[in-house]
């Protein structure tokens, strides 16, 4: 399995923090109020992998919001938030009342795809800018799950084939803090176009 | 005709059949494609709208997420959802002229997609869908879910939690001070000779006086206590985290407090004025071997022993010495 020296590390901590920096300053034109997101920390790991951390004692069930990305490499992006951190957002955020999963309406599960969304595109063009590449999306799609198989779902996984760049983050709305995580599932061709436009990135920087 | 002219004007027509509004702009952000339903919706013709910017036909939308999301569909390829609970409404639409003049505008949610032939169709497609029925409705029912939670586990005379509920809720603070160790007190108090207030000053004025009974207790309680309607003139309340001294004190303010509310009650035996028997008692250390039932009961013991010493007093009875104190 590939791994990602320290200085790849660093650098797509760097462009993504930029990335969410850019997403933190959309989430707040939308609340109307400063949303601060957290410079994230990332790993590369098999999808099984990403599953345990995320299967781990706070995720029972989840609220995800899946995008395709393609281009220079291609990806599903996934920002991916407990239960409980989801229905924070979502009251936070949109001003509902205190809701089980259950109860949400099509109108929060819109604004969960809305926050995943905004969370997604920034991260992406934020690669995109660096790299000086294109990258298209799709639109987004909402789902909640509650086991393993719905992390991946319809998705290409050959556990061979495929990784997945795991992103922590934590966001700050109304001072209260919102844990949550963001997959970028990759196959390895998809990979290695990235590892190689980072490369040529820390090469024009000097840095490589 | 030229191909490409043809075909722009096969995809104005397709996009006139769809009942959402549907919008494509040019890579500066004129109107390309302005459908039947944006006509009707926006009133504004078609052929006043072609080719002018969208933020010169909509100007609320500067600086807005939506101004930024278009920007990106076309800069950046990057689509988005403007969901209606996120965004208010930005553009002026209205499903009909009566809501344009009371400016009562559509709750709409927007697709903004990149599109791949800026030649022919534009740079940016707009979907704007009417959820407008569906956010109202969504709005009725939350509030009759709420509705229904306030009227069956509110006393509607007094608002304060019925006794089911209340039960409930005394349950649930049992086992919390079982799983911290913390105590739990519960007070229950009833107005003296209420029979003869009501028989001397009548149903509504009683009914006055149950309120502003209620409404002391609720004042009363420190943050985290419960008051509950037990019966028709009894109230109870749980106190959470308070010793056998502090829930004595409180149970001999309240007393006081009722009485210095100076409510005449000219038909009384015990005074001149309204008054109330209290009785309390505290589980001091949750791990003995009691129950929910037991702590109540000893409550209601202490309360029968206030009545008996001639009403207007507060009583407590120990659990843990099985004898019973003036409270103070």
């Amino acid at each position: 399995m590939i791994k990602l020296t320290e200085l790849q590390r660093d650098a797509l901590a760097e462009i993504f923090n930029i990335g969410v920096g850019r997403a933190a300053s959309s989430l707040s034109l939308v609340v109307g109020e400063e949303v601060v997101m957290s410079a994230p920390t990332i790993t590369l790991c098999r999808p099984e992998e990403a599953e345990s951390v995320l299967i781990g004692a706070e995720f029972r069930q989840f609220s995800m919001v899946s995008q395709e990305f393609s281009g220079s490499f291609d990806s599903r992006a996934m920002p991916v938030f407990p239960e409980s951190n989801a229905l924070e957002i979502v009251r936070l955020m949109a001003g509902a009342a205190n809701l089980s999963l259950e109860e949400l309406s099509e109108f929060e599960q819109e604004a969960m795809s809305e926050v995943g969304n905004i969370i997604l595109n920034a991260c992406m063009s934020a690669l995109a800018d660096m790299f000086r590449v294109e990258l298209e999306g799709s639109l987004p799609m909402h789902r909640f799950g509650d086991s393993k198989s719905i992390i991946f779902q319809g998705a290409a996984v050959d556990d061979d084939e495929s990784v997945v760049l795991l992103l922590q983050v934590d966001m700050y709305i109304s001072q209260r803090r919102v844990h949550g995580h963001i997959l970028f599932l990759l196959n390895v061709r998809s990979l290695s176009n990235l590892l190689g436009l980072l490369d040529r990135y820390l090469k024009e920087q000097g840095l490589a | 005709m030229s191909g490409a002219a043809l075909m722009a004007g096969q995809l104005a027509a397709f996009a006139d059949a769809f009942s959402l509004g549907v919008v494509t702009l040019d890579a500066d952000q004129h109107v390309v494609i302005w459908n039947r339903w944006m006509e009707e919706c926006a009133g504004l013709k078609r052929d006043d709208v072609l080719g002018r910017p969208l933020a010169e036909l909509f100007p609320d939308i500067a600086g807005t997420r939506l101004a930024e999301a278009i920007d990106f569909a076309i800069r950046r390829r990057m689509p988005a959802i403007l969901s209606p609970a996120l965004n208010r409404s930005l553009l002026r639409l209205y499903k009909d002229d009566d809501d344009r003049r009371h400016d009562r505008r559509m709750r709409h949610l927007i697709h903004i997609v990149h599109l791949r032939d800026p030649a022919q169709a534009g740079a940016c497609l707009l979907q704007i869908s009417d959820v407008t029925a569906a956010v109202n409705r969504e709005r009725l029912l939350r509030q009759q879910a709420e509705n229904l939670r306030v009227a069956t586990q509110m006393d509607a005379l007094t608002g304060v939690f019925n006794r089911r509920h209340f039960d409930v809720l005394l349950g649930q603070e049992f086992r919390k001070a079982q799983a911290s160790g913390a105590p739990l007190g519960v007070v229950q108090l009833d107005i003296d000779e209420y029979g003869r207030f009501s028989t001397f000053y009548g149903q509504a004025a009683a009914e006055r006086c149950l309120l502003d009974v209620a409404n002391a207790l609720k004042d009363s309680v420190p943050d985290g206590g419960i008051v509950g309607r037990y019966g028709d003139d009894q109230f109870a309340i749980v106190l959470s985290g308070l010793d056998e001294d502090a829930v004595s004190e409180f149970a001999e303010n309240l007393r006081l407090r009722i009485v210095a509310m100076a409510i005449p009650h000219e038909g009384a035996k015990s005074g001149r004025f309204l008054s109330v028997s209290v009785g309390a008692a505290v589980m001091e250390s949750p791990g003995q071997e009691i129950d929910v039932n037991a702590l109540v009961s000893s409550s209601d013991i202490a309360l029968f022993q206030a009545r008996n010493e001639g009403r207007n007093a507060a009583i407590l009875f120990s659990m843990a010495e099985g004898n019973f104190r003036n409270c103070a």
